[in-house]
């Protein structure tokens, strides 16, 4: 089993889950209502920042502060 | 008959998140019957709407688009506000309706799972179906309504399908109040919020929504104000029960509500919504790989920005020019009709003037934001703020302050609108105050003036101006820095933007948009603009004597009107009379401002700007300018001795502007470094009323038009020093 990376990390394309979210309490509110939540799966479309995820159905543009960290688990 | 109707008026609340046709299903309900407002202390636009269904009147409010009700922006705020009883309407709504995006109800279910909380008749709008369909997807709407406890309409906001059917789903959820309540929570924390909704006081009507949201959202801008709908020994209680429900995992308290709902959501999505086709990739997807490319979608975005640019500055500029026009077209008419002296001057150079310093702006801030919201409809803005995020970032900004930033470069006005489309306030807050850096194009006749006659070169010409606007951009890049470092210290919270599916915009919303643009700028800032106007044209015509006229003067005058008024004079006579009349006239004009009170002004700060190497005239001149910076060009004419028709392009007032001396000797006034000093402080002072009044109306405070006023003009004033002194320095070799 390969351990979580952060999204960043993540190679453009590939299909992942999210494993956990780290950041203050207002931050990670704002990414689990738009959909970024453990659990979900993510992809990353555009590296960079900021780059550019599919999560579910949505699409989203991210650049996360310093404190944030999505980690996920790729397939 | 239209009493006992208002007494039936049902307020509804229209809520859901961003890009889910929102809007325009609420434009399509209400139609002509909306008004807009705003909260009090906010600039977020409130929007309402009546319709009536079978006798039933209901009043629509249109919330902010937003993702949750754990509010962390004003937009956000507001519609957490209104829910739970505002200052505007002091109850809550009677019904809510909930727009969601049927191609993507996992998470449009989030927020409808929160509003459920609050236990009012609902009725979900289910939009967006052909979307859904094509996807693959197919929804089990009976069983979405059983499952919400909320009857499910499918509509097709944009073709104005399902409606009747909607609006009748209102009439049944407002005479059935809904039974069962909402439960998405797991046994411990359904087991806290059922004894915190034992404790909470009778009073509080919204039981369920008030103990979740103080149970998840404890440090929510919205707290204060939940606290006051509960008592001591529910506040009291709160910290076990949160500590109780915390001990269940080490995640944090706003996680186990969205595990809880998310988890809830899931069941729900997994006995209604199908996939009965394969997910095909869209059309929407296949154009992202193209519009957010590195190089072509950059190369894209540029070209769509330089397209927005120009057509603001090229498209407005007739109109602008046309309502000029009018505005000479009826002055002229006034002077006509309306005797010489105090009250025809008032009208002319106070009321008129300052009524087409207002409408003169209306074309480019109707075509900005007619163009704003194209690009928004139709989902590229966000596209285009991702890809300019990276330098944006740079100055402690995102990619979408580019836009008004760049439509600051036609004029600040619509610039200073145009950060409504940044959600970040604080963010949106610098791009306001550096928004007005930018060489506008009222900086434009200045720089012309000056530069033609000044600067003999014309590559230097060239050079001199392309100098003055890298002046304004480097300045701006600067001050945003200096705010992020020393003011807004704390972090920018992460950029995290939703880039909707493609679509066409709609013509009626954007024309709405465009239509409310322009109505804004009139009602709010229009006003003070005019009221600044007639101040300042009182400063320079009163007391209006002729004091310091040489004996003689009035008598000539006469003279020279009989001369012309002569049956049997000769047309040779005439003409010659008429000639020395102008010269006359324009003397006596001269001689008055220098009379009047805006020359003391000047004369009072005549200490202060002899470092720039400007006289009191020239101080005068700008002082008249606050209004707009344009104005400093046919205020020197009159100063100077000329019509005051001077512009420009005027090659006399060029020539005078080169001749003029300092009183009192035959020292040269207007020299190179002084000359590019005055255009520098033209550059970077906030001579624009216009400016300062829209900053007023957009931040709903006095202190950041001061704040600009202070520091663009401190700016403007040690740019020009530095000019002209370093300049004469070099001179003297």
């Amino acid at each position: 089993m390969i351990s979580a990376v952060k999204i960043q990390d993540l190679k453009p394309g590939v299909k992942a889950m999210i494993t956990s979210l780290v950041g203050s309490e207002s931050d990670v509110a704002r990414l689990s209502a738009m959909g970024i939540r453990g659990g979900a799966s993510i992809q990353l479309l555009r590296q960079g920042s900021p780059c550019i995820v599919q999560v579910e159905q949505s699409r989203l543009c991210l650049r996360p502060n310093k404190q944030t960290q999505i980690l996920v688990q790729p397939d | 008959m239209s009493k006992q109707r208002r007494e039936k008026c049902y307020s509804v609340a229209v809520l859901g998140n961003p890009n889910t046709g929102k809007s325009t299903l609420f434009n399509a309900l209400t139609g002509s019957s909306q008004r807009t407002g705003n909260y009090p202390g906010v600039t977020v636009e409130r929007r309402v709407g009546r319709i009536a269904v079978d006798e039933v009147e209901f009043e629509l409010t249109d919330l902010p688009g937003t993702y949750s009700l754990s509010p962390r922006s004003p937009d956000e705020l507001v519609a957490v506000q209104f829910l739970i009883g505002t200052e505007v309407v002091n109850r809550p709504p009677d019904a809510l309706l909930c727009v969601v995006d049927a191609s993507n109800l996992r998470r449009n279910l989030f927020i409808v799972s929160q509003l459920l909380d609050l236990g009012l008749p609902a009725v979900v709008a289910l939009n967006m179906t052909d979307v859904a369909e094509r996807r693959g997807l197919e929804i089990d709407v009976e069983k979405l309504s059983e499952h919400l406890g909320a009857e499910v309409i499918p509509v097709r906001a944009n073709r104005s399908v399902g409606l009747p059917a909607l609006k009748n789903a209102l009439i049944r959820a407002i005479q059935k109040p809904r039974a069962d309540r909402h439960n998405p929570f797991p046994a411990p924390i359904a087991l806290s919020v059922d004894r915190l909704k034992e404790i909470c006081p009778d009073s509080c009507s919204l039981k369920q929504f008030v103990v979740t949201r103080m149970l998840f959202d404890g440090d929510g801008l919205v707290t204060d104000r939940l606290t006051k709908l509960v008592d001591q020994r529910f506040l009291e209680s709160l910290p076990e029960e949160k500590r109780q429900i915390l001990a269940e995992g080490d995640i944090t308290i706003g996680e186990h509500e969205s595990r809880a709902r998310y988890n809830w959501i899931s069941d729900v999505c997994d006995q209604c919504v199908h996939q009965v086709n394969p997910d095909r990739r869209s059309l929407s997807e296949r154009v992202d790989d193209w519009l957010t490319h590195p190089v072509f979608g950059a190369l894209i975005a540029i070209l769509a920005m330089s397209v927005l640019f120009f057509l603001v500055f090229l498209l407005a500029d007739p109109a602008s020019a046309l309502i000029d026009w009018a505005k000479s077209g009826i002055g002229w008419g006034i002077q006509q009709i309306v005797p010489d002296g105090m009250f025809q001057s008032l009208l002319v150079d106070g009321l008129i003037e300052g009524v087409g310093g207002v409408l003169v702006f209306l074309p480019q801030i109707m075509l900005l934001f007619l163009l704003l919201g194209i690009l928004e409809d139709s989902g590229y803005l966000a596209r285009a703020s991702f890809l300019m995020d990276t330098f944006m970032s740079r100055i402690g900004l995102s990619g979408i302050a580019l836009i008004p930033l760049l439509s600051s470069f036609a004029c600040a006005i619509p610039g200073v609108m145009a950060t409504r489309v940044i959600r970040d306030p604080r963010e949106r807050l610098i791009t306001i105050l550096i928004a007005p850096l930018m060489s506008c194009s009222a900086r434009l006749p200045v720089y012309v003036l000056l530069v033609a006659a000044f600067i003999a070169n014309p590559f230097l010409r060239v050079l001199t101006m392309l100098i003055m606007y890298l002046i304004g951009i480097v300045v701006a890049v600067i001050v945003a820095w200096l705010i992020r470092r020393f003011v807004f210290r704390e972090p920018s919270s992460e950029f995290l933007m939703e880039l909707p599916a493609y679509k066409l915009p709609q013509p009626s919303s954007v024309i709405r948009r465009m239509l409310e643009g322009g109505w804004a700028f009139v009602r709010d800032a229009g006003t003070l603009i005019v009221a600044v106007t007639i101040l300042v044209w009182a400063a320079a015509y009163f007391p209006h004597n002729n004091s310091n006229l040489p004996a003689g003067f009035e008598e000539q005058l006469t003279r020279l009107q009989q001369q012309i008024d002569e049956p049997n004079a000769s047309a040779e006579s005439i003409a010659n009379a008429q000639e020395q009349l102008l010269v006359l006239e324009a003397q006596q004009a001269t001689s008055q401002m220098n009379n009047s009170y805006l020359a003391r002004i000047g004369r009072t700060l005549e200490p202060i700007v002899k470092p720039l190497g400007w006289d009191w005239r020239v101080g005068s001149a700008v002082v008249a300018s606050f209004p707009a910076r344009e104005v400093v060009v046919s205020t020197m004419g009159v100063i100077f001795g000329l019509s005051d028709d001077a512009d420009e392009e005027s090659e006399s007032l060029r020539t005078k502007l080169r001749e003029a001396t300092w009183s009192g000797s035959d020292r040269k006034l207007f020299t190179l470094p002084m000359a590019l000093g005055l255009m520098v402080f033209f550059a970077l002072c906030a001579q624009c009323v216009s400016t300062l009044a829209v900053i007023k109306r957009e931040t709903r405070s006095w202190r950041w038009p001061i704040v600009t006023f202070a520091y663009m003009t401190s700016l403007a004033y040690v740019g020009a020093l530095v000019t002209y002194q370093v300049g004469t320095w070099i001179e003297s070799f």
